[in-house]
């Protein structure tokens, strides 16, 4: 009675490209949060603020990834009929560090499950 | 009910008002958030533009003292300055100068503050460069519009026309220890007649505070971002409930997956 998902290829890459985004800023975002931290909290001869540039391009990387991440998670979104709660919850979720990955575990079993 | 609910009724439904309510505060959120960082580009515009030409005039000696570099907010800044100048025969012609359309030359001469220090003062403009005229005697107090040294320059030659004002070739020519910058005259007594050198327009570069209208330019791009995901979901869910009335499965009994709770 359920419609047939889309194409088996297709999905797959989309789904792919999803898993590993969100694994890299799942990783990504820990640098970012940690960076953050330690800038404020390390004096100014640390190698945190000394390289204070390098920190700047890997966040400004981040957040022009997590665009990517999110346009991504909305089209899974409508391919595989998720609930609007769910939807939302993955982006949100995509932004709290460690709870990322299990957000993208979650989001990779409701994309196997039959739509 | 008629066959099919009308489509603006199911906008309207409960569980999508959760979305619509959602939407609303993302919106408000993403508005104040490209209001505040366009503030702070305001701001920092502002700061800029206070730092260039509207901060009062002091004694060059609060802003700026003997050995201290050009730092970024002495640009353009007004000070004013009591001195001595040097004997006229010190005083540099520096061409290439443009003013009112007409091409010609800064008279600049190097005025002695204390002991060996000296800050080099363009005193005017004038259209030819020819016997430098004389100074005013004794100490003199004038307001100029400080400037960072020019840069590279083929030298001072002859006639002591001098095509930048680049202060270490300029050290090597005079008996002081001149500050790294100069100063352009406002104070027309000791212009010896010339009319003023046209200070640098103090314009604030509209990249002054860069980052944050891009941050607030980044807020309206999520605050689109969210519009669009809100009308779509929304979209969706209204098609989802229409192809399920319009199936007229015997009940609601096999509900569609993606819209249990």
């Amino acid at each position: 009675m359920s419609e047939p998902a889309a194409p088996a290829t297709e999905t797959s890459g989309l789904l792919r490209a999803y898993q590993v985004l969100a694994t890299v800023l799942g990783f990504n975002l820990i640098f970012v949060i940690v960076a953050a931290v330690a800038q404020r909290v390390t004096e100014p001869t640390s190698w945190w603020n000394l390289n204070e540039d390098l920190i700047f391009t890997i966040d400004q990387v981040h957040g022009l990834l997590f665009m990517i991440l999110l346009i991504l998670i909305a089209v899974m979104a409508s391919r595989y009929r998720w609930r609007p709660s769910m939807t939302i919850s993955t982006m949100l979720l995509a932004t709290v560090p460690l709870v990322s990955f299990w957000a993208e575990r979650r989001a990779t079993r409701a994309a196997h499950r039959p739509v | 009910m008629n066959a099919r609910s009308s489509t603006l009724r199911l906008w309207f439904r409960p569980s999508l008002l959760g979305l619509h309510v959602l939407a609303v505060v993302a919106l408000a959120a993403c508005l104040a958030g490209g209001l505040w960082q366009l503030g702070a580009y305001d701001a920092r515009q502002e700061h800029e533009r206070a730092d260039r030409q509207d901060v009062p005039t002091v004694p060059l000696a609060e802003v700026w003292s003997p050995g201290d570099p050009f730092d970024a907010t002495l640009n353009h800044r007004p000070v004013s300055v009591t001195g001595t100048f040097g004997p006229a025969s010190e005083q540099v012609w520096v061409s290439g100068r443009t003013q009112d359309g007409q091409d010609g030359f800064w008279l600049l001469a190097p005025l002695e503050l204390s002991g060996d220090d000296a800050l080099l003062v363009v005193r005017g403009f004038s259209p030819e460069a020819g016997e430098p005229p004389a100074v005013p005697a004794g100490e003199v107090e004038l307001d100029v519009v400080l400037e960072p040294g020019e840069g590279s320059s083929a030298g001072l030659d002859a006639d002591r026309v001098i095509d930048t004002v680049r202060v270490p070739t300029l050290v090597n020519e005079l008996p002081y220890q001149l500050f790294p910058g100069f100063g352009i005259s406002t104070t027309p007594a000791v212009a010896a007649g010339l009319p003023l050198a046209v200070t640098p327009d103090p314009d604030v570069s509209w990249t002054v505070g860069l980052r944050n209208l891009a941050y607030s330019l980044q807020w309206w791009v999520f605050g689109a971002f969210a519009a669009f995901m809100w009308w779509r979901i929304c979209r969706e869910q209204v098609e989802d409930i229409q192809a399920r009335e319009q199936e007229r499965a015997p009940s609601d009994a096999e509900p569609v997956a993606s819209l249990s709770p």
